[in-house]
């Protein structure tokens, strides 16, 4: 987009560790994600998915390593994590709309408090997002008459209103019934498609066959194995990460 | 066609069954017969005042009394009667107590009156009461007014989870919540000049009124804050939002709806409270009527007060419970 070559690093994590009191979350994660790449990250509960994700972005402040965002150390005193977390759009298993707001209330408060744009610009830019995820006509619903594909697909185009340069999905479809899965992945994969650099925490096997670049096993705080699908999934080199998948198949 | 043998009967099973001398007491006609009994017993077994001993006196009036409840209980307790038929005997039981208290009590019923329901004594004078009404109700809006930003305030403060802030506010909140009002007024009003701040009387009540309450109101409002799921914070922070933005754009619109119920009962309880400023000469409803008390050397004035003060509260409590039904239903 800005003339940068689509292998340089988007973010670059360099031995990343997070304790929680006695608890040690992660013990020194380390890896890097290229512009436009789709990273999936599977791995056991507890293994520390969802915190890495999170320390990504400082809604959990890690223990200590370096986390860079395009090239700039987030972890570094004189940054306003505020303005990092603009660039970094973040949808949740629960979803966690904003229930006093409409769908379409919810897409524009970031734009207009944060980024300053007018109420108008960014209620176009908003129903421009909500038709984007097939949500047009419920953009005056508040949360609690959205099924829940809905309410996550509003929370898709509520972080893209942002504009953000990367995505991070935390489990976006695990509180889904079945039959709404499909609806949240179809964004997501047209998203993959247009370019977004993203990390996925997910066990969606086709999902990440068909989307993702390279998938991260995440165990016990640190990173057993990584590799295209097709290597993790079809020829698995770690003992560890065998047994788990013969467990989600 | 012969039926097929059916099963044993299971609603008999089922049915409630009573012994046979239950079945009697519930009786209609047992009822009425016995109900002659103690009315006839009222009318003429019991002595007229003063015309026995106690011994004979006390005990006849307790088994009368006795009986009124037994009978009365019998027919409350049973759910097959109609609601209209104990509504009839409730009422019945408080005349019958009346009556025997009218008859036995020995009371001084005109002197009662004359001291305490003279009111042809406030003739000319309900201005006062009036004007002590208007300004309990002016220190009541005020310090509502006061308490509730002060608990906003100290509740949104108290948000930002900063240990050592935490640490004060927490002992604000429970110095406020433990002291009587009554001393912190007395202490704000006799204490406070000899440091050199005099507040004066109104603005000592509003001062007072609003910290005390203020630390209540702070409490609710950090429940309210407290409910609103933690997803909420992480999404509006995801975002970009600022902590300032997140709580004001995010956190208090969901938790505020939560807050009016127990926030309205706050602010009716204080109303309640500034009666206490009776205490340091502020001119509100109680002191009137205590001055009034002493020039007309007759407690009327003061019962005019508490019936006024009922007057105005019962309608606001009531408003409170109602709020706390709508809300409580309409949680969504």
């Amino acid at each position: 987009m800005n003339g940068t070559n689509a292998t340089d690093k988007m973010i670059e994590v360099v031995d990343l560790h997070k304790h929680f009191k006695e608890l040690h979350v992660l013990k020194g994660v380390s890896t890097s994600v290229a512009r436009s790449e789709v990273v999936a990250i599977m791995g056991p509960s507890g293994g520390g998915k969802s915190t890495f994700l999170r320390c990504l972005n400082r809604l959990e402040e890690p223990s200590s390593g370096h986390i860079f965002i395009e090239g700039v150390d987030i972890m570094a005193p004189y940054i306003d994590i505020n303005k990092v977390r603009t660039e970094i759009g973040m949808v949740f298993q629960s979803f966690n709309l904003f229930p006093h707001l409409t769908a379409l209330e919810n897409v524009k408060l970031a734009p207009v408090h944060v980024r300053r744009i007018s109420a108008q610009e960014a209620a176009e830019r908003g129903m421009a997002l909500l038709e984007k995820v097939g949500l047009k006509d419920k953009a005056h619903a508040y949360p609690e008459k959205l099924s829940g594909g809905q309410q996550q697909r509003v929370a898709i185009a509520r972080a893209l209103a942002m504009q953000p340069q990367i995505m991070f999905f935390d489990e976006p479809t695990s509180a889904l019934d079945p039959e709404m899965i499909g609806e949240v992945l179809d964004v997501m994969r047209n998203m993959a498609r247009e370019g977004m650099t993203m990390l996925v925490v997910s066990h969606e096997m086709g999902f990440i066959r068909e989307a993702a670049d390279r998938v991260l096993f995440l165990a016990d705080g640190q990173i057993v194995e990584e590799g295209t699908p097709d290597q993790i999934f079809g020829d698995s080199k770690q003992a560890r990460t065998q047994d788990f998948l013969s467990k989600i198949l | 066609m012969q039926p097929p043998p059916g099963p044993p009967d299971i609603a008999h099973r089922f049915r409630r069954t009573h012994p046979a001398w239950f079945k009697l007491v519930r009786r209609t006609a047992f009822l009425a017969v016995t109900l002659a009994a103690v009315v006839a017993f009222g009318l003429f077994a019991l002595p007229e005042p003063g015309a026995a001993g106690p011994a004979w006196l006390y005990s006849s009036i307790a088994l009368f009394l006795l009986l009124v409840l037994a009978w009365s209980g019998n027919v409350l307790a049973d759910k097959d009667k109609p609601e209209i038929l104990k509504l009839a005997v409730s009422l019945a039981l408080i005349a019958v107590l009346a009556w025997l208290f009218y008859r036995y009590s020995g009371a001084q019923w005109g002197r009662l009156i004359e001291f305490f329901f003279n009111f042809p004594k406030l003739k000319g004078n309900w201005w006062i009461l009036r004007d002590g009404l208007g300004v309990t109700l002016m220190l009541a809006v005020i310090s509502a007014a006061g308490s509730i930003l002060v608990g906003l305030a100290v509740a949104v403060l108290r948000a930002y989870q900063s240990r050592t802030l935490d640490l004060f506010l927490k002992v604000y909140v429970d110095v406020f919540r433990s002291a009587p009002m009554i001393v912190i007024m007395v202490v704000l009003f006799f204490a406070l000049p000899y440091v050199g701040i005099s507040l004066g009387s109104i603005l000592t009540t509003v001062v007072a009124l609003s910290l005390g309450y203020g630390a209540y109101a702070s409490e609710s409002f950090r429940a309210g804050i407290e409910a609103v799921h933690s997803g909420q914070t992480e999404a509006a922070r995801s975002l970009g939002l600022s902590r300032w933005q997140t709580i004001r754009l995010i956190i208090l619109p969901q938790a505020i709806p939560v807050v009016i119920p127990p926030l309205t009962g706050n602010m009716v309880a204080m109303l309640k409270d500034t009666a206490v400023a009776s205490l340091v000469a502020a001119p509100e409803l109680l002191k009137r009527a205590r001055e009034l008390y002493t020039s007309k050397t007759n407690p009327t004035p003061l019962v005019a007060a508490a019936l006024i003060y009922l007057v105005v509260l019962i309608p606001l409590v009531r408003i409170v419970n109602l709020l706390e039904k709508r809300y409580n239903k309409g949680s969504r």
